[in-house]
């Protein structure tokens, strides 16, 4: 007997927006009577964070998403346009877009939206136009012993009940140098409030040659492991990334989080970096469903999984 | 013999012994499909908006007829109403909607179907989490096998909805 010809469409749009987008598009390969329910825009508003209209406002090219709003679309193909496509805000310096699987808010701060130690002086950073960056610019660390960058970003921005992963977004350049000594130190946490201390390597292979010359690649193997999750990952836009640590956003707060990274204890002059920005982005991992028992131990400093 | 169905104080036998009862107003409800007849107190049955719009509008005389309903739906339907009416604590109201839902697909639709004609939300809400949980993180296929939908799309028009929705496969 078949259900879901006896229940109403009201029905079944609610089931299926009680799941996730990524359920309601298996839902809609079931059938092509569902399909049209699964797909339709009373499930997708709600997959929809409740202040997308208010951020696509504040996109900086509104081109693209006027042409794109005035074809229309359904809340479905908006979505997807979100979750594939970052919309630039703010004066072009934060980019804002969807997690596809999940529907929460992603944001990157851009070079330009952080604070960097020096970041004005042309000796030691160099701010350049790059078409590979999704702001058309990033900065070139040239030369610097004192390490140190800054990102802020409102609470308020980010979706509630949700743990967060943060992220240094980089490529290294052929004058890499100066990470291989000391690691850097991360923060990240509510200013004024106790945070998560790191710290990552931006350059493991690095480290690798500089302690363990003479030692077979399996032996590197157990040092990007003992590394554990602070190793850099390869981004489908060809950057790498460094995870550096969680927050978990609650629900309605307004507060200010704060991303720090810095090293200055070696005295080493670094080099060799280029920043596109720090991108904040929900974790997926299992352990998200016990992020309150575990967050505890990992306010521990230095934890290596 | 009619079967009537007594929701509340087991002590009490007869219909007169009801209507003499202190402050509880109570009516019958019955089922047009198949004439069972429960008796249930005005509190736990105005959770259906349906019925308390009728009980407002002065159209609850004696018998309130629930057509579409059966009789065993109506059944469980009052117990959940009666459960939430009673209890206020969150959590034992949690653990009595998850061991009442604790049915198979076909009672959890003939509750849903019910629950959304009589206008319950709560319990509507409740069937409806339960339902989109048993599907979640499942494939197409198996939510096809749990919801008992025939497969009607042809191997094309499948091959051209796993296209469109193919991220599904990669995330």
């Amino acid at each position: 007997m078949n259900y879901w010809d006896m229940l109403p469409e009201g029905c079944i749009a609610e089931i299926v927006s009680h799941t996730t987008p990524l359920d309601a598009c298996r839902v809609a390969l079931v059938s092509p009577a569902v399909r049209s329910v699964a797909d339709s825009d009373p499930v997708w508003d709600k997959f929809l964070p409740p202040d997308y209209r208010q951020l696509i406002a504040r996109a900086v090219d509104k081109k693209p998403i006027h042409q794109l709003l005035s074809a229309s679309p359904s809340k479905k193909d908006l979505y997807l346009s979100l979750a594939h496509q970052p919309l630039l805000i703010d004066a072009g310096d934060m980019s804002f877009s969807l997690d596809k699987r999940t529907g929460k808010k992603c944001f990157m701060m851009g070079a330009r939206a952080l604070t960097i130690l020096w970041g004005d002086n042309p000796s030691y950073w160099s701010w350049r136009s790059d078409s590979g960056s999704r702001f058309g610019k990033s900065i070139e660390l040239i030369s610097v012993w004192w390490f140190e960058i800054h990102g802020r970003i409102s609470t308020s921005l980010l979706s509630g009940d949700t743990v967060y992963t943060t992220y240094l977004v980089y490529k290294p350049t052929k004058t890499l140098h100066g990470f291989e000594d000391l690691p850097l130190e991360i923060s990240v946490g509510i200013d004024g409030e106790e945070s998560i201390k790191r710290n990552v390597f931006v350059d493991p292979e690095g480290v690798v040659q500089r302690e363990n010359v003479t030692r077979p690649r399996r032996m590197g193997l157990f040092h990007n492991f003992r590394a554990g999750r602070q190793n850099p990952r390869t981004r489908k836009d060809g950057w790498l990334e460094i995870e550096l640590a969680e927050y978990y956003n609650k629900e309605g707060e307004n507060r200010e989080l704060q991303i720090i990274l810095w090293e200055e204890k070696s005295g080493n002059w670094k080099s060799g970096l280029i920043i596109q920005g720090l991108e904040i982005r929900p974790m997926h991992r299992r352990l998200d469903k016990f992020w309150g028992p575990v967050q505890k131990l990992l306010m521990e400093p230095q934890i290596f999984i | 013999m009619k079967k009537l169905k007594f929701i509340g104080n087991p002590l009490l036998q007869s219909r007169e012994k009801i209507n003499m009862s202190s402050d509880k107003k109570w009516l019958t409800l019955k089922t047009t499909e198949d004439n069972e007849e429960f008796v249930v107190e005005e509190s736990v049955a105005i959770m259906s908006n349906v019925i308390k719009n009728m009980v407002e509008d002065g159209c609850a005389s004696s018998v309130i007829p629930v057509p579409r309903v059966k009789g065993n739906a109506m059944g469980k339907i009052i117990e959940f109403c009666k459960k939430h009416t009673e209890e206020s604590d969150e959590k034992v109201l949690k653990e009595f909607d998850a061991e009442f839902l604790n049915l198979g697909p076909d009672a959890l639709y003939d509750l849903m179907v019910s629950a959304n004609f009589l206008e319950i939300k709560v319990l509507l809400d409740s069937v409806t989490t339960k339902v989109a949980d048993m599907i979640k993180g499942k494939s197409s296929e198996e939510i096809r096998n749990i919801l008992k939908i025939e497969n009607d799309l042809s191997a094309e028009e499948i091959e051209e909805s796993r296209r469109e929705n193919c991220w599904t496969r990669q995330e």
